[in-house]
């Protein structure tokens, strides 16, 4: 009894650990083809080598690309502008659809769900016509501010439902006090969603910091734009042979910082439920 | 925080691990490559420019894609060409100085255009941009590129261009684009498979590309030889003929074997030949049905088409000379199957052109040649040919010809030493009196999907190539109207 009692309690867990090895053995055939010649599955042919890893010290592509520090800083720029835009942004529409009532919030509501709905590739042409307007084309902040109307929607609807699930006593005790709604929002409401706010900062991050379509429809190829998906798909050509050895260096390279903002962001977001921080605060 | 550290800890001990192991004993190992010519030449980083009182510092922004460490010369080139026209500037009293700014990466060339477009419809076009030749007639129709008719005669380099490839760059009547480099598509062969076929020997192997160049090998031949490979089981089925795994020009060298023609002189209008499309079906018909030649659609570059083709297990394959160059660095060379690189490939392959449709008729090849153009809203479209013409030389095209096994454009180049002294690129540079070129018309791509689309159909035996020339001739009609002449 107690032997089939212990069978049905592991197998939730050999079931998360059968549909995680997948995973993993992605992640370890990246981090051992990176420094290998060549692989035959997981196993490297021939000396392992750092040559992989030479697009660290001189850039690939010849003298007019830019190195791979400059790319990685216009991706950790936009990724951050993204990151705070998004939150700021997100937290005060989401706090204001949540809790106030004004003409046409059901429409913005609606609209905004709808923005989300549509494929982003079929609204290039009218955001470059945009950005060509604004003489945003070919910039770092053009690009920015794309991306972030594309992850705003997620945003907004991500925050109005933590806000929706935060009690109003705390609110009303406050405004009873005379807290005017600001106060109320950063010193009363913000504290408790940290972890909220700490998903969707990585949720827009990664999304940034990944982006591909709009770097690379809104800049001018190698230039001195340039972010890291982007310089990641010179590797590719259509004729000739990938390199997957650099490839896999580069997608590592690209890998890291991500893997950092998770691990010390991870406390925060294990810790969301429907309302905000396990227990408040 | 040690409970936060420890994957991170963790992931750290893993790399300084394998980082050690990076370290170890290198092996030694010769590898005998005697025909490679790597012309090392260093880049000018940084160009020093005296402009004078009252004079203009222009730059001239050039985009180029090329696949590194190959092609860097498509754009680098350029660089070179600064001080040569610096100093003409000065000695005929212009003021003007000029720097080169270069976008080089390796972008297709679907996306360039793309983006040239784009940043154009901006204000930003660069001054330069190298491409295929293909999209001169999109651009020039558009008013993105500027004619050079006018120009080109005020520059004597361009005298030593070959000819015959003007026409390639040739919209309406006036040429747009300055040549940068080109290339053949020839037939290659595995001569030892080739030997053990039945009714072959080494002889008659050596003397292959001479029969084709002669009109004497037919393609028919061709499939007979991949088909008695194949029964004798020499190659594996399907294994006898490969062709490129995705849609591009080589299928449009095959049409041209069996007399098909892409533009009509007059009008300028795309033209499908109906009996040369039946001739093309009917030859991939055979060879899907038969076995000798298959499953190459689709399959891939890295993980199909190019371990098959040097890895000993294709008959017959198409390719281009600069995948030459490709094959001995990546394939035959070190990073894949070490088998000795270029000395290797010389060895054991022979290459000519693709054989005549008929016995006596004329072999033929396809060339893609890029071409520098001009943006129409380039300020100084004078001092952006001028630095094209300082890279249009022995010199400067031998240096990208060499490392990228593209064949030369200009005439002397065939007496230049450094490019005699590249065997391979010799012995191809014969293949331009035999060659085409893709139309330089904006609708070029329709019809190009329109007859891959039906190749497609016909490997998977969804259309027979009488249902193949029907689908063609449906597509573009529908699609082009009045745009497309069908003979």
């Amino acid at each position: 009894m107690a032997l089939r009692k212990r069978i049905w309690s592991s197998a939730p867990y050999l079931l998360l650990v059968i549909s995680v090895v997948p995973i993993m053995v992605g992640y370890l055939w990246l981090l051992i083809n990176s420094f290998s010649t060549r692989t035959e599955g997981l196993l490297p042919v021939g000396e392992l080598t750092l040559n992989n890893w030479s697009f660290l010290l001189e850039t690939p592509f010849g003298r007019g690309y830019p190195s791979i520090w400059r790319v990685t800083l216009n991706t950790f720029l936009i990724a951050s502008f993204m990151t705070i835009t998004v939150v700021l942004v997100s937290s005060l529409a989401g706090y204001a659809l949540s809790r106030l009532n004004f003409p046409g919030r059901r429409q913005f509501l609606s609209l905004t769900l709808i923005l989300h709905a549509f494929p982003s590739v079929t609204l290039l042409i009218g955001i470059f016509f945009v950005l060509r307007t604004l003489s945003l084309y070919n910039t770092l902040i053009g690009v920015g501010l794309v991306m972030v109307g594309f992850e705003m929607p997620f945003g907004i609807w991500l925050m109005k439902g933590f806000f929706d699930n935060v009690s109003w006593d705390m609110e009303r005790a406050a405004l009873i006090d005379g807290a005017s709604r600001l106060q109320v929002w950063w010193q009363i409401i913000i504290p408790t969603l940290k972890p909220g706010i700490a998903a969707l900062a990585i949720f827009a991050f990664v999304s940034g910091w990944n982006a591909w379509l709009v770097p690379k429809t809104f800049t001018i190829g190698a230039g001195k734009q340039a972010t890291l998906s982007v310089y990641l798909q010179n590797f590719q050509g259509d004729t000739v042979a990938v390199d997957w050895g650099t490839v896999t260096a580069v997608g590592l390279f690209q890998l890291i910082p991500v893997a950092l903002f998770f691990i010390f962001t991870q406390d925060l977001l294990l810790s969301i439920y429907a309302g905000g921080a396990k227990g408040g605060s | 925080m040690q409970k936060r550290l420890l994957p991170l800890l963790t992931l750290l001990i893993g790399l300084s691990l394998l980082v050690a192991a990076c370290g170890g004993a290198a092996t030694p190992e010769t590898i005998i490559v005697v025909e490679t010519q790597i012309v090392e030449v260093e880049v000018p980083v940084e160009v020093e420019v005296e402009v004078p009182v009252g004079g203009e510092l222009v730059t001239i922004v050039a985009r180029c894609r090329a696949r590194p460490p190959t092609e860097d010369w498509r754009c680098n080139n350029l660089l070179f060409g600064v001080a040569a026209v610096n100093a003409e500037l000065e000695a005929a009293g212009d003021t003007r100085r000029v720097v080169v700014e270069t976008i080089q990466d390796n972008t297709d060339f679907g996306d360039i255009m793309q983006e040239f477009a784009l940043a154009f419809e901006d204000g930003q076009a660069p001054d330069i941009v190298l491409t295929g030749h293909e999209f001169i007639g999109t651009e020039a129709t558009a008013g993105r590129i500027i004619s050079l008719e006018s120009m080109i005669a005020d520059y004597p380099e361009f005298d030593n261009m070959i000819d015959g490839l003007w026409e390639a760059v040739t919209f309406k009547g006036e040429r747009w684009g300055i040549l940068q480099d080109t290339e053949a598509r020839p037939i290659f062969w595995d001569k030892n498979l080739l030997a053990a076929v039945p009714g072959w020997d080494a002889a008659r192997v050596d003397g292959l590309s001479d029969e084709i160049r002669a009109g004497n090998f037919t393609l028919s031949d061709m499939l007979d030889a991949a088909e008695a490979a194949v029964a004798a089981g020499v190659v594996n089925k399907g294994m006898g003929f490969w062709m490129r795994p995705s849609n591009g020009a080589d299928f449009t060298a095959l049409y041209y074997a069996f007399g098909g023609d892409t533009i009509d002189s007059d009008t300028g209008k795309l033209v499908y030949d109906t009996a040369a499309g039946l001739g093309f079906y009917e030859f991939f018909e055979r060879g899907f049905t038969d076995g000798g030649s298959f499953g190459f659609l689709g399959a891939g570059w890295g993980d199909g088409y190019h371990p098959a083709v040097s890895g000993g297990d294709v008959l017959f394959w198409a390719g281009g000379s600069w995948q030459w160059a490709e094959w001995a660095d990546q394939w035959t060379g070190p990073s894949n199957f070490n088998l000795g690189g270029e000395s290797y490939q010389f060895e054991n392959w022979g290459y000519g052109l693709y054989p005549a449709a008929v016995a006596g008729g004329s072999p033929t090849t396809l060339s893609h040649p890029l071409a520098y153009l001009i943006s129409s809203q380039s300020e100084h479209p004078d001092l952006a040919l001028a630095v094209i013409a300082k890279a249009t030389t022995d010199e400067a095209n031998t240096r990208h010809a060499i490392n990228s096994t593209h064949l030369g454009i200009l005439t002397t180049q065939a007496s230049y030493a450094p490019y005699v002294s590249a065997v391979f690129l010799t012995d191809v540079l014969y293949m331009l009196d035999f060659t085409n070129f893709l139309p330089n018309n904006p609708n070029w791509g329709t019809q190009q999907q329109a007859t891959f689309d039906a190749l497609s159909a016909v490997q998977v035996g969804e259309f027979t190539a009488q249902e193949a020339v029907d689908f063609v001739v449906d597509t573009l009609q529908t699609q082009l109207g009045d745009d497309i002449i069908i003979r």
